[in-house]
């Protein structure tokens, strides 16, 4: 199947790396507004392939049937709606967009297109760690659950910045909206939709988005702290560690290894303690960078070209991007308050000043 | 150049800030007599900490490079590209001349950002920091090797192959995350690659595509391989090593410690350690 690339910077240029990987895939057009974006990136093709200004343009020039958009997030629902238009099958980097209503848009325009497939870039969930993780959680290994914490910590803003990253009405947000939503996904696949949450946002240094966040967050069987920054010193990777602890035993799962406590056989082994590298869960066939998400990225690509080609859903749909989006909204909108969500999709709703729920 | 690299290397990529005092003394724990090889992607930390107590006396230095860490950082907000070009803004004034001949013989690339053209003055300028502790081997490191894999950029390995030698006069070679493929690529493409550092594990762990697809490229390939392990290593991992014929491994962990680097060491020779552990949702 070919796919296209729209969008050609960081992340653009990574699924173009990987998409050229992955099994039934072939990466047949690059497209991006900016001409010299192109060309730089053909450069780094032993045969490049053909570089377009816009997804209607390479749909004329080449047989496509899907692809992946890497755009800035304010400019997903316009491109992403395109393509759909086209009748391709739509991957979505994260998160789905940078505001609610667009990612409801988005989503509906999804259903409207029921034969293509669409798929959203939270990667975590495809990396073998997290999803042993899952399978623990699913097996009762920690029997009840007591709580959670977990951190998400980056090296990136130390000083005002510019750019659309640190300009609200472009990305929606900082940290939060722009990272953490990786980890509050993985954390909707383990414990079920989210709840309720009390959050605190805080400026350090960018003028228009947070810096920094304390989350507290509620499940149906528990609830746990979540804190997150891309102003921590000492992270050149972003970092995220989780420790969930229950009746039977405890986990910790960070980037580089998953340790496990249990008081009594569960989940196929014994009781004791074990600490397995990541490496040992990972299934990648390819893998560009193991230190920056490369098993997910890989494993994400190749998950999506799979449902395009098998016609069944992608693993992360839109569903899910949407329920995400409604948890991060929850949280700028929280600013201490606790905001409940519900709804088959996490649908948020908060007090109002005269304390009914408003749903937004 | 001739140099034989020892049986185990000491890497430096997981060594975070606020281990770097145990590292030093780590460093220093070693007896006088003993020469030890570091694996690293340098930094004004590791050349601060070498320079001091005569470390520099005792450890030799082999280069991975470009440090690309520094430039995912930065490519968050300046864009792949872009983050290449800052990098060579700041370059040391003593590099000029040098690169200055190199940008002058590349002009038209260097107008057009042309990546190949990018990657080779990075390398320029990055092997330019190396040049006090003349590295007997320079490895490109894993991400910018799979990048040039994933893109079928024979061109651009061949030219960084060669800029490695003739920038800095070490042996050349590439790491991997990807061995398979990259040996894949290497028979293709008719490269030859001196030396190449990737995952070896007898579980599997790390081989890409599969452990098998490496086996089958390590048996045509005629080069020295060094191994590296996320998952310490155990008796079979050393016999694993010894029937591929593994040259070298490398001891990168957090925060080493002699007696664990003792045994690292003695892979060659005796069975080590540390067990390696396999998840239950992975066992056969």
């Amino acid at each position: 199947m070919n796919f296209a690339v729209v969008g050609l910077g960081k992340i653009g240029i990574m699924h173009a790396a990987m998409v050229r990987n992955v099994p039934g895939a072939r990466l047949a057009a690059l497209v991006d507004r900016v001409p010299k974006l192109g060309r730089q990136v053909r450069s780094m093709m032993g045969d490049p392939v053909p570089y377009f200004p816009s997804i209607e343009e390479a749909h004329r020039g080449v047989e496509l049937h899907g692809a992946f958009v890497c755009v800035p997030q304010f400019a997903h629902r316009p491109v992403a709606e395109a393509c759909l238009a086209l009748g391709l099958h739509v991957f979505v980097e994260k998160p789905l967009c940078h505001t609610l209503a667009d990612a409801e848009a988005l989503a509906e325009a999804g259903k409207k297109h029921p034969n293509s497939a669409t798929a959203v870039g939270f990667m975590k969930t495809h990396e073998g760690h997290y999803a042993e993780v899952g399978r623990l959680l699913r097996e009762h290994a920690l029997g009840p659950l007591q709580d959670f914490d977990a951190t998400c910590y980056l090296s990136q803003v130390f000083a005002p910045k510019k750019g659309w990253i640190y300009t609200r009405h472009l990305s929606g947000g900082g940290m939060v909206i722009n990272s953490t939503c990786h980890l509050l996904h993985a954390l909707s696949r383990w414990f079920g939709p989210v709840k309720a949450l009390t959050a605190t946002c805080r400026n350090i240094h960018s003028n228009e988005v947070e810096d920094e966040a304390t989350i507290d967050l509620e499940f149906a069987g528990v609830a746990g702290r979540l804190h997150t920054s891309w102003s921590e010193p000492g992270y050149d990777v972003e970092t995220s560690t989780v420790r969930i602890r229950g009746e039977a035993g405890k986990l910790e799962v960070n980037d580089s290894e998953l340790r496990l406590e249990l008081r009594e056989p569960r989940a196929g082994y014994e009781a004791g303690a074990y600490a397995w590298p990541r490496v040992a869960f990972d299934r990648s066939a390819f893998n560009l960078s193991p230190a920056y998400g490369g098993e997910g990225y890989y494993r994400e690509d190749a998950d999506f070209v799979a449902a395009c080609g098998e016609r069944r859903p992608a693993t992360v749909g839109w569903d899910e991007g949407l329920a995400v989006q409604r948890v991060v909204d929850a949280v700028y909108r929280s600013e201490g308050q606790r905001v409940v969500l519900n709804g088959e999709l996490g649908r948020a709703s908060a007090p109002s000043a005269d304390g009914k729920e408003d749903t937004r | 150049m001739s140099f034989s690299l020892p049986p185990c290397l000491v890497g430096t990529s997981r060594v975070r800030p606020a281990n770097r005092a145990h590292f030093a003394a780590f460093l220093d724990s070693f007896p006088p007599s003993e020469r030890g090889t570091l694996l690293t992607e340098g930094g004004s930390w590791l050349w601060e900490m070498l320079r001091a107590n005569d470390r520099q006396e005792k450890w030799d230095v082999c280069a991975l490079v470009p440090h690309v860490a520094g430039y995912v950082r930065e490519a968050t907000d300046y864009g792949m590209f872009g983050a290449g070009w800052r990098r060579l803004r700041r370059i040391a004034p003593s590099s000029y001349p040098r690169l200055g001949l190199q940008g002058v013989r590349h002009a038209l690339g260097v107008v057009r950002r042309d990546f190949t053209t990018l990657l080779m003055l990075l390398l320029e300028v990055e092997m330019a920091s190396f040049r006090r502790v003349r590295p007997p081997f320079v490895f490109l490191h894993p991400q910018m090797t799979d990048l040039l894999v994933a893109m079928d950029n024979r061109r651009a390995v061949e030219r960084a192959l060669k800029k490695i030698r003739s920038a800095s006069g070490a042996d050349p070679g590439l790491a991997t995350n990807n061995l398979g493929t990259l040996l894949q690529r290497l028979n293709e493409w008719g490269v030859e690659a001196p030396a190449v550092l990737a995952p070896v594990s007898p579980y599997g762990y790390g081989m890409r595509p599969s452990r098998e697809a490496c086996e089958e490229g390590l048996r045509l390939y005629r080069g020295q391989l060094v191994a590296t392990s996320e998952a310490g290593f155990d008796e079979q991992v050393a016999a694993y090593w010894k029937s591929l014929g593994v040259v070298s491994a490398v001891y990168d962990v957090p925060e080493p410690n002699v007696d664990e680097w003792q045994a690292w060491r003695s892979w060659t020779l005796a069975a080590p350690p540390r067990p390696v552990g396999v998840p239950a949702s992975h066992r056969d």
